[in-house]
């Protein structure tokens, strides 16, 4: 499908292969040039630079004007003949060059204007941030009417983005830190979660989702990552709002979503008073799962729920060529055209659609993984870990996505969110590397120690029945919840000294032993 | 080259044949793609292509415009496998650097630096840049990001000459300083001195000669080769002889704490009274105590393991010892795995434990001809190492109670068998690698073309990183 990213980033190329940078070009990122610059000069296939150099520019409406596409959206047949017609010409490089070298000179200024200031208030800004601002606004009223930028304009435009991003580090400054936010509002957090956090995980249980193993998230804890799922702590959940950037292209988001601008937080922080973040974000741990949207809620419920019923070995097993080829499916894609919000009860479609999904990535991507560790995928037990780690991930997006914007999900964009849970974070931890000897890992909770007494109560409990073991162990390996049974009958007299149910069952999932597969459930 | 491509049952797009692997692969994700990088055979990397649209830039500009056209027909239907010559395409080095910088940290029997390593994926993504998969672009910049002080502080001692950096290294940080530039937040303590650096490089830029970027080769003397010394001969040890011996799959442990080579574990049962086995296992020169390191010994027919205990450093720091009461029947065969207490794996058994210890030789054997680039005084060391994994891969081709696993060891003794023709070769053995050529140099049955090619060990995918390099740096470079 032919796109204008594809169009005009292949032009680029061929003038800039990847890895060199024009020296007009010199602070503007390639990808910001085209989005913005680029795209504006294609709009109009009848300019000469001369035209645009005349004090005035062109008038609107004078010149013929090709109708382009989004970015990402599927160019017309002819307009794509059009387009790649002109682009190729030196006409339309020497406009570009002239508009790209006032946003490079504009991209440097700001750049030593902030590396001027002390270095104490300097803001958390990112080259990438000035490059989109330059782009975007030496393109602005070009894609209007092509004429290049006025001084006073680009003057104007370049105080206002500094004082911007100073105001913008200001109010992020202003947020309380970390250490601060746990001091302030511990006591906030305990009469908020008594008043309206306790009744929550009875009736949406993050515990009985495997999204973590606490019904209250800590306010601190030591391992914060998205593998912890919904006990990621507090005050790990509030940095969130002290990052110095967010997504990296927001303006796209709202334009794909039909988001608001100003419901990003970028602009939020502008003017909402710090202790409404803080307070905002105790509200939203004490909501049901952790998340303030109801259709957040159905969806993080069906992703559990349709990966638990998905045969995940089974479509594993399929690649072998046992039997007929799983294929990607449409369930998902047709559920995102049935109407635009996400649901707010639950919804038997999306179930099937992530069941769909994940017996397809089953399906696929441990082959992928097979090809990357040849002959060893079983490093871990993976369907367990699927059916763990990618609702922990999901959930850990929606809550970055509910502190970005003050918007939920639309059914396209969550469509298109969920086969990606599947992707690359899932070789984090087929392909982990091997662990530096300082490095703490940090596991939350923390493994039972090999020489947890326990531990050893258990496995001598356990070695009297060695029959019997290998079958518990196979029905644990099965996700045949007969084995908890077997389990607490073997240590029944016993358990007070043995692991838990939950102990037991994380332990032997990183501890069993199974001789090139022999055990049943795999 | 031709490559062939084809359309898999799944409906994913394979560009290039999937490789063997014999010593494991690396993988970094494209927008819509996954590339896998097979250290054996490192150019042109294989593909799987889930989402053609996304991707077909990515390839273009991988393994050139015919390909990423013959990718689209056969995405579109056009059936069959088409065969197209691969160009090597402007972002191909920096995405086998990426994924190089994978297959180390999963498979390296050394203690790389980790800063170098982070800088080397981090300044190839920034090449690669917006046809990475947006969780690997965002990856890269972390890496750059969190190493700005390392940056800096190595470009000025680059610029001082004395001693000699590793190889690589000052190419590695040229590369590194305008990457970093464009992502580094302005209130990072570090900007001023990145800052400086970057005009520095500006201004010899402007000075250059055509208007080439001058690197920091230009400022640094680099390095002679012959005068490092490999890595891999700290790899192969002398077996310890107890009552029992078996080995340490690196992969299972923290890097840095136990000698890397075979045989290092010796461990005994006690039996009569109460059953215990103690365990010994040899320490890497300078190992520091640390208590995360444990044993679990497992018995034939019981899933759970017998015994299971921490390891703790001997008090003159040449062993790691523990003992356990043994809490079952002990029946051979008795499997003992040293592993991470705090980030353990599954352990490896039966022919799951061979294939593991023959992917550990492979390693050995490809990371000192990368250490040993274009002279041969790897070779010994290599040959050797290629040998023990071939045969291995051979036991693991004929015993293995399952199919696939047999078919793919059988491709791997292939693949070991071609680089070892390849060392042969240039040693000038040449009847030798002629005998072997007669059995293992063409495609047979389930051996691919792709297996039995010999590999250029003077090519680009060869060479080795800078943070490879570091391992034989002077010691005033500190960056071990």
């Amino acid at each position: 499908m032919a796109t204008l990213r594809k169009v005009l980033g292949g032009a680029w190329e061929r003038r800039f292969p990847r890895g060199t940078k024009p020296s007009w070009g010199a602070d503007l990122q390639p990808n910001r040039v085209q989005k913005w610059i680029m795209r504006a000069v294609a709009r109009y296939p009848d300019i000469a630079l001369a035209d645009i150099e005349r004090p005035g520019g062109i008038e609107a409406g004078s010149v013929r004007e090709l109708p382009l596409p989004g970015m990402d959206a599927e160019l017309k047949r002819q307009t794509g003949i059009e387009v790649r017609a002109w682009i190729d010409t030196d006409g339309y490089w020497a406009i570009v060059v002239a508009l790209a070298t006032i946003a490079n000179e504009r991209a440097l200024a700001v750049r030593h204007h902030f590396t001027g200031l002390d270095a104490a208030v300097r803001p958390a800004t990112t080259p990438q941030r000035i490059s989109e601002w330059a782009c975007g606004t030496v393109a602005h009223p070009y894609a209007k009417a092509p004429a290049l930028p006025e001084q006073g304009y680009l003057d104007k435009g370049q105080a206002m983005f500094q004082q911007r991003e100073v105001d913008r580090a200001a109010r992020v400054k202003n947020l309380v830190t970390d250490a601060e936010f746990v001091k302030r509002y511990t006591a906030v957090y305990d009469a908020m979660w008594d008043r309206r956090g306790g009744p929550s995980p009875a009736t949406l249980s993050p515990v009985q989702l495997d999204l973590g193993t606490l019904d209250r998230p800590p306010m601190t804890a030591t391992e914060n990552s998205w593998k912890v799922g919904t006990d990621r702590s507090v005050r790990s959940r509030y940095r969130y709002y002290r990052r110095a950037s967010w997504g990296r292209d927001p303006e796209s988001v709202a334009d794909a979503a039909g988001l608001d601008p100003d419901q990003h937080i970028g602009v939020r922080l502008l003017t909402a008073d710090p202790d409404e973040f803080c307070r905002g974000e105790l509200d939203r741990v004490c909501s049901p799962l952790g998340l303030r949207f109801a259709g957040h809620h159905v969806l993080v419920t069906a992703m559990v729920e349709g990966i638990q019923r998905a045969d995940l070995q089974h479509a594993f097993d399929l690649r072998g060529g046992g039997g007929a080829p799983l294929r990607k499916g449409r369930g998902l894609t047709a559920w995102a055209a049935v109407t635009r919000d996400l649901p707010i009860t639950a919804d038997p479609a999306l179930v099937a659609g992530v069941q769909e999904r994940a017996e397809y990535w089953a399906f696929r991507g441990p082959k992928a993984l097979e090809s990357a560790r040849g002959a060893a995928p079983r490093q871990i037990h993976w369907p367990t870990l699927v059916q763990r780690f990618v609702p922990r991930r999901l959930w850990h997006r929606l809550h970055c996505r509910e502190v970005e914007w003050e918007a939920p999900l639309l059914r396209a964009e969550a469509a298109r969110l969920v086969p990606q849970m599947f992707q690359k974070h899932l070789m984090e931890l087929f392909e982990r590397p091997i662990s530096a000897p300082d490095a703490d890992p940090g596991a939350e909770p923390r493994p039972v120690a090999p020489d947890d007494p326990r531990l050893l109560t258990t496995l001598s409990a356990l070695a009297e029945d060695q029959a019997g073991t290998t079958e518990m162990i196979a029905l644990l390996l099965g996700h045949d919840e007969r084995w908890e049974a077997m389990y607490r009958r073997t240590t029944g007299p016993r358990a007070d000294a043995c692991l838990t149910v939950a102990e037991f069952r994380d332990w032997v999932l990183l501890n069993y032993g199974d001789t090139d597969s022999t055990l049943g459930g795999r | 080259m031709d490559i062939p491509i084809r359309l898999d049952d799944d409906g994913a797009v394979l560009v290039g044949s999937p490789p063997a692997a014999p010593a494991g692969s690396g993988v970094v994700g494209l927008r819509g793609a996954e590339v896998f990088v097979d250290p054996t055979a490192p150019d042109p990397p294989h593909l799987v292509v889930h989402d053609i649209d996304e991707a077909e830039h990515a390839l273009e500009l991988l393994h050139g415009p015919d390909v990423a056209a013959a990718a689209v027909r056969v995405a579109d239907g056009a059936g069959g496998e088409d065969r197209v010559p691969v160009e090597t395409g402007p972002v191909a080095a920096a995405v086998r650097t990426m994924a190089l910088v994978r297959w180390l940290e999963a498979h390296s029997p050394d203690l790389l630096p980790a800063g170098l390593l982070d800088l080397e994926f981090g300044t190839a993504a920034a090449t690669v840049g917006d046809l990475l998969a947006e969780p690997e672009e965002a990856e890269g910049e972390r890496r750059l990001v969190r190493h700005a002080g390392l940056v800096t502080q190595l470009a000025r001692r680059l610029r001082d000459g004395d001693p000699p950096p590793p190889a690589g290294l000052a190419a590695l940080i040229g590369a590194a300083v305008p990457a970093m530039h464009a992502v580094l937040p302005f209130d990072s303590p570090h900007l001023d001195d990145l800052v400086h650096e970057e005009e520095l490089a500006r201004a010899l830029t402007a000075l250059g000669v055509g208007g080439a970027r001058l690197d920091w080769t230009e400022l640094a003397t680099l390095p002679a080769i012959g005068g490092r010394s490999l890595a891999a001969a700290r790899h192969a040890g002398a077996s310890v002889r107890e009552e029992r011996v078996t080995s340490v799959d690196w992969y299972q442990v923290p890097r840095g704490l136990l000698d890397t080579a075979e045989d290092t574990v010796s461990w005994s049962l006690t039996t009569g009274g109460e059953p215990s086995v103690a365990v010994s296992v040899r320490a890497a020169a300078g190992a520091r105590a640390a208590d995360r390191l444990a044993f679990r010994l497992y018995s034939a027919g019981m899933p759970l393991p017998i015994a299971i205990g921490r390891l703790r450093l001997s008090a003159d720091g040449s062993v790691f010892t523990g003992t356990a009461p043994v809490l079952g029947p002990a029946q051979d065969p008795l499997t003992l795995d040293v592993h991470d207490a705090l980030d353990t794996r599954l352990p490896q058994l039966g022919m799951d434990r061979t294939t593991a210890q023959a992917v550990r030789w492979m390693a050995r054997a490809v990371t000192a001809l990368r250490l040993g680039g274009p002279s041969t005084t790897a070779d010994g060391t290599a040959r050797g190492a290629i040998q023990e994994a071939a045969r291995l891969f051979r036991r693991i081709g004929a015993k293995h109670p399952r199919a696939a696993p047999q078919e793919l060891a059988r491709r791997r003794q292939a693949r070991c068998f071609a680089l070892l023709r390849t060392v042969l070769l240039r040693s000038g053995e040449d009847r030798e690698a002629a005998q072997l050529a007669q059995r293992w140099g063409s495609p047979t049955g389930t051996i691919h073309e792709i297996d039995v090619a010999l590999p250029d060990l003077a090519g680009p995918g060869w060479a080795a990183l800078a943070a490879e390099n570091a391992l034989a740096a002077d010691i005033a470079w500190e960056l071990r």
